[in-house]
């Protein structure tokens, strides 16, 4: 402890390297994820919130540039004195907080106008963002802190206070009714180096408590009104202050209140009258395990922060655009994964191979959580790229079990823990229904109709992926006749527990889709999922979920038809008389025409009231088609976003003046649709209403 | 709808506040400085005031030891906002006579939630 | 068949009934308020909406009614709904709006109601 007034400047010039040591390249990396998020927002066309990624990129080019220039001014403006330094440890924080507080508020607002829209690129690297910022914020917490520059009366306590060269310190609050006590505790603890603050009684111990930063409390066990015990009660019993360390003060005679305050989880105690140096050793531990704690506490969060984005990437890596049902793709695919802990190792995918072919499987990596999540990603892009390049390069669609053969050698290699998957995939001929299958110790795909029970199609199953090498996969044919659809999932279906230890097993799974009117793979999924939370409800999910649903759908005389719309009201109108003219064609019901009617007049006056803040005229597109199962109407418009399916219903009860976008009109049009689809493409809204036609027998 | 006035100097956290707490529904006045934050304070009486402690001109502590002197314009409620961070700030403004304290970056929904409850003390 | 908006009045001493036919959409709900208002304004002291041969109401229907409810409330003349068959009294619920009126079950209660 050699601290020298001259010295000081030095010292805080280091400490301010250190500093922008380490804020810079938070500061540099954040400012490429502004310009990018700039860049991202300006290319998905949300016009109006332009000038808020602008304002993030400005803030965050700020609070480079303080980063940047922090030194000399600083160091100019603090002398030797310890409050000064504490001045200006205060101003940095301010111009590096100022500009943060920008960067928070404005992605937050952001994040609220995306809504529900997530998923996409603007929003995750939104909360990336956010993360950083918050990490940013930590760091200015725990490092713009200035060293206390030594002044004569600190180095004359610690001349006092000999035995204290290695003591561990703290901020200690001293919790008793008694003033004397009080002073001698406080002046003891003071010697040695400590902060202290003294609280009279235990509401008053509890105030502070809650208010400040607290490495330890000294609790005295006798009180009138509040007594230690109860004090220590409310402490260990609130998570927000549970982690402080207590140390209860007691007389010896009292042994029997000191034995239930250590239940209560008091940490350690200490015998009046005070000895200096047990009191000393007490204390240093106590502030030394709370530290511990601490650091444990931070280190778990951001590995629980390193997790979830593990679970975004990976969930990343599986489609979630479910291509609609068209005459010339007449086939609709629907799946959903469930991981059981943050990372899982289940997956779907299901991808075109040239035009006519559609691959589809689903697959369970042994184990769960990290390493078969990596294990996964290394499955999972194998998977799509050797049966999309032997097409691309040679021309040749592989058959399943080929591809299984080239995955199984590949994943055979430097896998010394022999993790192996099960894996189930198909491609089907989207035209003729034509499928083949292959089988790596996978459960069997479930065929499905309205017209025979649900079956299983057995399939000659090898061993699953990465145990042996060369092991043999064979393809199994069928076809898929219209309406028909099959089912494939991961065992933590059939395995998932209820409450009372029951499997969920396979002749629920069979029951459930036995049940089913109606077998659009959307509706499938969402029923075996839904049977599965009821059946499981609270209990806790063991392994990953995995179902996948594909039908082919048949579509007779579709009739297509296109008109031009104005971005005005009048566009109801002639949306109004197309749907009247294709009625009198095909003879739907007037409840189907109706309620198109309503649906199609809430989503065009939205757009002619509230999608255009120019007053250009707009060309807006309407399409018509009907088949014997359905009405669509798909209505594209380059009126500003709007996705119906997460606007804010709002109640217009009172304030009907000031009508919004979204409103009552989004509520009718959620309820009279059956599907209601969006999507924003290259500036424009899609809006898809979809009408199921139901045909009594 | 419920009137706050804003005082904060900084443009860009301004423009931020004022619309996050306009979306919240919140009738939103806006000061640059503490003198204007003064003025508009007694010609607009708002029902709750959010202060940002470094203003220039007259800053955060000064402008609300004027409005809590001032019979007009004592009663109305004030938040004190501070990017410094530091344990003595909240201690300082308690005692320039804020009836809150809250640190920047902002947590909209811890203000909101103290905002309500100086709204609802005082309305009682 | 969906048909178009057809406004027709009845004068009874205490009230007048508006009777609603076919369809109210973004198109025919200014002349629909603009018909409960001039009623409202002529100062008669009951206005009637039958609703009964109403197929459906777009939101801007709903808007139409809210604001002539507000204007009868302000010129003191009593405002009431009749009529509501199944389907226009799924869409009064979905908003909220079965409470937001005096709503009977067909206009003779209605007129009872009125002369009461």
């Amino acid at each position: 402890m050699s601290h020298k007034n001259t010295s000081n400047h030095d010292t805080l010039a280091q400490k301010l390297d250190a500093i922008r040591a380490e804020l810079l390249p938070f500061a540099e990396d954040m400012c490429s994820l502004g310009s990018q998020l700039k860049q991202q927002f300006k290319s998905e066309q949300f016009i109006d919130v332009h000038d808020d990624t602008t304002a993030i990129a400005t803030a965050l080019a700020n609070l480079r540039n303080q980063v940047k220039g922090l030194n000399l001014e600083l160091i100019q403006g603090a002398s030797d004195q310890a409050h000064e330094t504490h001045i200006s440890q205060s101003r940095l924080r301010h111009d590096l907080r100022t500009p943060l507080n920008a960067v928070k508020g404005y992605s937050e607002m952001l994040l609220e106008s995306l809504g529900q829209h997530g998923e996409s690129v603007s929003h995750s690297l939104l909360l990336d963002l956010l993360s950083k910022t918050n990490t940013v914020l930590e760091t200015i917490s725990t490092s713009v802190v200035f060293p206390e520059l030594e002044s004569d009366e600190v180095v004359k306590t610690h001349e006092h206070s000999e035995m204290s060269s290695v003591a561990v310190l703290g901020k200690i609050l001293v919790v008793d009714d008694d003033k004397s006590n009080l002073t001698v505790l406080s002046r003891l603890l003071e010697q040695q180096g400590h902060e202290v603050k003294c609280a009279n009684s235990g509401p008053e111990a509890l105030l502070a408590i809650r208010s400040g930063d607290f490495d330890l409390v000294l609790l005295d066990m006798l009180m009138p009104g509040m007594n230690g015990y109860e004090v220590l009660s409310i402490i260990k019993n609130d998570s927000d202050i549970a982690h402080l360390p207590v140390i209860v003060i007691s007389a010896l005679d009292e042994m029997e209140g000191v034995i239930n305050c250590i239940e209560a989880g008091a940490d350690d105690y200490l015998p009046k009258p005070f000895n200096p140096t047990l009191l000393q050793a007490r204390i240093g531990t106590g502030i030394e395990r709370k530290r511990l704690r601490d650091e444990s506490t931070a280190l778990m969060e951001r590995m629980e922060t390193e997790l979830q984005e593990a679970r975004r990437a990976q969930l990343n890596l599986v489609p979630h655009d479910f291509p609609s049902v068209s005459n010339a793709q007449p086939i609709a695919v629907h799946a959903h994964v469930q991981p059981a802990r943050e990372v899982g190792g289940d997956f779907y995918d299901f991808f075109y191979v040239g035009e006519n072919h559609l691959w589809f499987l689903v697959a369970d990596v042994s184990d769960k959580g990290v390493a078969a999540g990596m294990f996964m990603a290394r499955a999972s892009s194998l998977v799509r790229l050797i049966p999309m390049q032997y097409f691309k390069q040679f021309g040749r669609m592989l058959m399943p079990h080929e591809v299984l053969n080239d995955i199984n050698n590949e994943l055979c290699q430097f896998n010394p823990e022999m993790a192996f998957i099960t894996l189930l995939s198909g491609r089907i001929h989207i035209q003729t229904g034509d499928v083949l299958i292959a089988n790596a110790g996978h459960s069997a795909a479930l065929e499905y109709s309205a017209n025979v029970p649900v079956h299983s199609l057995e399939t000659w199953r090898g061993h699953p992926l990465g145990i042996k090498p060369d092991s043999e996969y064979r393809s199994m044919q069928t076809t898929l006749h219209p309406n028909h659809g099959l089912f494939l999932y991961t065992d933590g279906v059939t395995d998932a527990l209820s409450n009372e230890e029951e499997y969920f097993s396979d002749d629920r799974l069979f029951e459930s889709l036995q049940r089913l009117k109606k077998h659009s793979p959307a509706l499938v999924v969402q029923t075996v999922k839904e049977a599965l939370r009821v059946f499981t409800r609270d209990a806790e999910q063991f392994d990953d979920i995995t179902l996948l649903a594909i039908q082919r759908t048949q579509h007779t005389a579709i009739t297509v038809k296109e008109v031009l719309l104005p971005n005005t009201l009048e566009a109801c109108r002639v949306a109004r008389q197309e749907l009247i003219g294709l009625q009198a064609a095909h003879g739907f019901s007037d409840t189907v025409c109706e309620d198109m009617c309503l649906c199609a007049d809430e989503i065009i006056s939205n757009n002619a009231n509230f999608g255009y803040s120019d007053q250009r005229e707009h060309e807006n597109l309407l399409r018509l088609s009907v088949d014997s199962t359905q009405v669509v109407l798909e209505f594209i418009d380059d009126g500003s976003f709007f996705d119906p399916q997460s606007a804010p219903i709002i109640q217009p009860q009172h304030d009907l003046a000031t009508a919004k976008a979204g409103g009552l009109g989004i509520k009718f049009v959620r309820h009279l649709t059956d599907e209601l689809h969006y999507k924003r493409v290259d500036g424009k809204n899609h809006t898809v209403l979809v009408k199921h036609l139901k045909h009594e027998a | 709808m419920t009137k706050v006035l804003l005082v904060e100097d900084n443009e860009m956290n301004r423009d931020m506040l004022s619309r996050r707490l306009t979306r919240k529904g919140f009738d939103v006045i806006v000061a640059i400085d503490g003198q204007s934050g003064i003025d508009l304070a007694k010609s607009d009486q708002p029902e709750v005031i959010l202060m940002d402690m470094s203003l220039p001109v007259i800053d955060g502590w000064e402008a609300t030891r004027v409005l809590k002197a001032d019979t007009s314009t004592k009663h109305i409620p004030i938040i004190a906002l501070t990017a410094h961070a530091m344990s003595s700030d909240r201690d300082k403004a308690l005692a320039a006579g804020c009836d809150d304290y809250d640190t920047k970056p902002v947590e909209l929904p811890r203000l909101l939630e103290k905002m309500q409850t100086l709204l609802t003390a005082e309305s009682s | 068949m969906v048909q178009e908006m057809g406004l027709q009045e009845l004068a009874f001493k205490r009230a007048t009934v508006l009777q609603v036919k076919g369809n109210i959409n973004s198109n025919n709900a200014p002349q629909f308020s603009v018909r409960m208002n001039s009623l409202i304004e002529s100062g008669c002291p009951h206005l009637i909406v039958d609703l009964t041969s109403l197929s459906f109401m777009t939101s801007a229907g709903f808007r139409a009614l809210l604001i002539a409810g507000r204007s009868a409330t302000e010129a003191q003349c009593a405002f009431s709904l009749c009529g509501l068959n199944e389907r226009v009294r799924q869409l009064f619920e979905l908003g909220g709006f079965l409470d937001l009126f005096p709503i009977h079950a067909n206009q003779q209660d209605a007129l009872i109601e009125a002369t009461k």
